[in-house]
């Protein structure tokens, strides 16, 4: 494996292990680095939830579209008020 | 309102509106569970896929879980809402149907139009109706879950539930008998029986006064007579047939019924069913008394009829001639005061009269056979006219003529009856009439009745509004 394709497999979660560990970022720049992280997991679990949320509910109001289409069918086809014989 | 099933087409919101909601409800969870089966299939479809997929799965997930929960939620409310309409109709309906049928009945009671069956004379609310399309009974066709106004034949036709829509036009028959009953049906009924003793001429008078009525009083008047009974019809044409060849209704009557139907029409006007009984001249039978009851609500008023020759006086006044012509004159055997206790004790046992009470309605007292012995010049029209030419003022007729006759009834020592009339009965006027016009002598020469009308158009102008008006124009 060539030093080009060891550089580009390391991603970024590789290359932040690295400078942390090599002692590039230093101890500030280390609680920098994870205070970063753990806000952008914060905004991550927070749009994720959001997300979830409206997906959800598109579901729901698509379900209940089904049921009032559903039911107006079953009126259409079954009312006939037409007088019957007994 | 009925149990009884009829051949019609019964309302919406009586029978089909329910199982209408039935199958609504069946087809919506139907459908609601085919829905979400349909997206829980599509979830797991997606679900595996990319993320935007897994989206999309989401969506349809929850769609499915939507169907479910909310679709039973929604067909919960939607179901009720259905059934609060259906009932609020069948209410709305129901009070309707039952709010006509009551004005109806109302109606009819205040008017006393029920049909009366002509053969067993047995008096019900209601008529059995028939189509005139299909001829299918309707038992009670009246304002109800088949229709408030009208209702539909299983064959079609649209029948009229109300008396207020002309349903008594339709072809009905008698609950009881089945028999059919001809002509008008709901429309105001005139009784009056024609009580005498035996021999007095009952029959005659009945089809000389019917004779009458329908060739001579009604047409220039505008009025459209007709036998409801085609059998009665024919019957009495053919004893009019007899009268006019000679020959007195003796034998041919005997097929005749002693209640007859009278149709009286008038373009315009409220129809009437003129109903003429003769009832057995020996006593008033059981059977005649139930019959007789049936009647009591429509009495408008009674004929009295009285053969002169029961009258012991007038036996004894012509006793030399009598015997004679006593086949062809038939004298009754049963003397007036005796006939006259026989219709008190008859009035009293069928017609609620209480003992001792007047009889309200008008009754006519009429001495018939006046054609024997001359009896017309002495107490007939002859005489009538006479009295009127020598009275020193303008004198009314038919005051004269009451006045004649009742003076003649006293004078032949009747007195004692004529005070038990006028005693008994709040309204009585008197006349005189020959039922035949002559003494049947076997020839061809016509028998044609002679003031045979007068007593019942009295009665008819005393209680009937329609021909107290028609006396009014007359008079006018």
């Amino acid at each position: 494996m060539s030093q080009s394709q060891g550089r580009q497999g390391r991603g970024f979660f590789g290359w932040l292990l690295f400078l942390i560990l090599s002692g590039h970022l230093g101890c500030f720049g280390i609680i920098v680095v994870f205070v970063l992280l753990a806000i952008a997991a914060y905004f991550a679990a927070v749009i994720g939830y959001v997300v979830i949320r409206i997906l959800l509910a598109i579901g729901v109001l698509f379900g209940a579209g089904i049921t009032i289409r559903n039911y107006g069918q079953a009126l259409y086809n079954n009312i006939k008020p037409e007088r019957v014989t007994p | 309102m009925s149990a009884i099933q009829d051949p019609a087409i019964r309302s919406y919101f009586f029978g089909k509106g329910y199982s209408d909601l039935r199958a609504v409800i069946v087809d919506t969870w139907r459908r609601n569970l085919v829905s979400a089966q349909k997206e829980l299939t599509a979830m797991r479809t997606l679900w595996p896929r990319s993320w935007g997929a897994k989206g999309l799965a989401l969506v349809r997930g929850a769609a499915a879980a939507s169907v479910l929960v909310f679709g039973t939620a929604f067909f919960l409310v939607a179901s009720a809402a259905h059934v609060v309409i259906l009932l609020t109709f069948f209410l709305l309906v129901y009070l309707l149907f039952s709010l006509i049928y009551l004005m109806e009945r109302a109606y009819l009671t205040w008017k006393g139009f029920f049909p009366v069956c002509p053969d067993c004379h047995s008096k019900n609310s209601l008529a059995e109706y028939f189509c005139p399309k299909c001829g299918s009974v309707h038992r009670r066709l009246i304002p109800s879950s088949y229709g408030i106004l009208h209702r539909t034949c299983t064959c079609g036709q649209e029948l009229p539930t109300t008396f207020f829509l002309k349903r008594g036009e339709l072809p009905a028959a008698c609950p009881d008998c089945k028999r059919m009953l001809g002509g008008l049906i709901e429309v105001r009924k005139v009784f009056v029986p024609v009580f005498g003793g035996p021999a007095v001429g009952k029959s005659s008078f009945l089809l000389s006064l019917l004779r009458e009525l329908t060739e001579h009083w009604a047409p220039p008047r505008g009025f459209m007579l007709k036998f409801p009974d085609s059998r009665v019809d024919s019957e009495v044409r053919r004893a009019w047939q007899s009268l006019a060849q000679g020959q007195p209704p003796a034998k041919t009557v005997t097929n005749l019924p002693r209640a007859l139907n009278l149709q009286v029409d008038r373009s315009g006007q409220e129809g009437r069913l003129l109903y003429l009984y003769d009832p057995a001249g020996e006593a008033f039978s059981e059977t005649e008394g139930l019959q007789l009851h049936t009647y009591q609500d429509y009495l408008s008023g009674l004929v009295f009829l009285i053969d002169p020759f029961s009258i012991a006086e007038v036996r004894e006044i012509y006793g030399d001639r009598l015997p004679r012509v006593e086949s062809a004159l038939k004298p009754s055997q049963l003397p007036t005061e005796d006939a006259f206790a026989r219709i008190l004790i008859g009035m009293e046992e069928h017609f609620g009269l209480e003992k001792g009470a007047r009889i309200k309605k008008p009754v006519a007292v009429v001495v018939n056979k006046i054609d024997a012995f001359g009896l017309e010049q002495r107490i007939g029209e002859p005489a009538v006219q006479a009295r009127l030419r020598s009275a020193p003022a303008p004198a009314d007729a038919e005051a004269i003529r009451n006045q004649i006759v009742r003076e003649q009834l006293m004078r032949w020592g009747l007195s004692d009856l004529v005070h038990q009339l006028e005693t008994r009965c709040a309204v009585v006027r008197y006349f005189a009439c020959t039922s035949l016009g002559r003494m049947p002598d076997g020839t061809a020469q016509p028998l044609a009745g002679r003031g045979v009308l007068e007593p019942l158009l009295w009665i008819l102008e005393s209680s009937d509004s329609m021909f107290k008006a028609e006396k009014r124009k007359q008079a006018a």
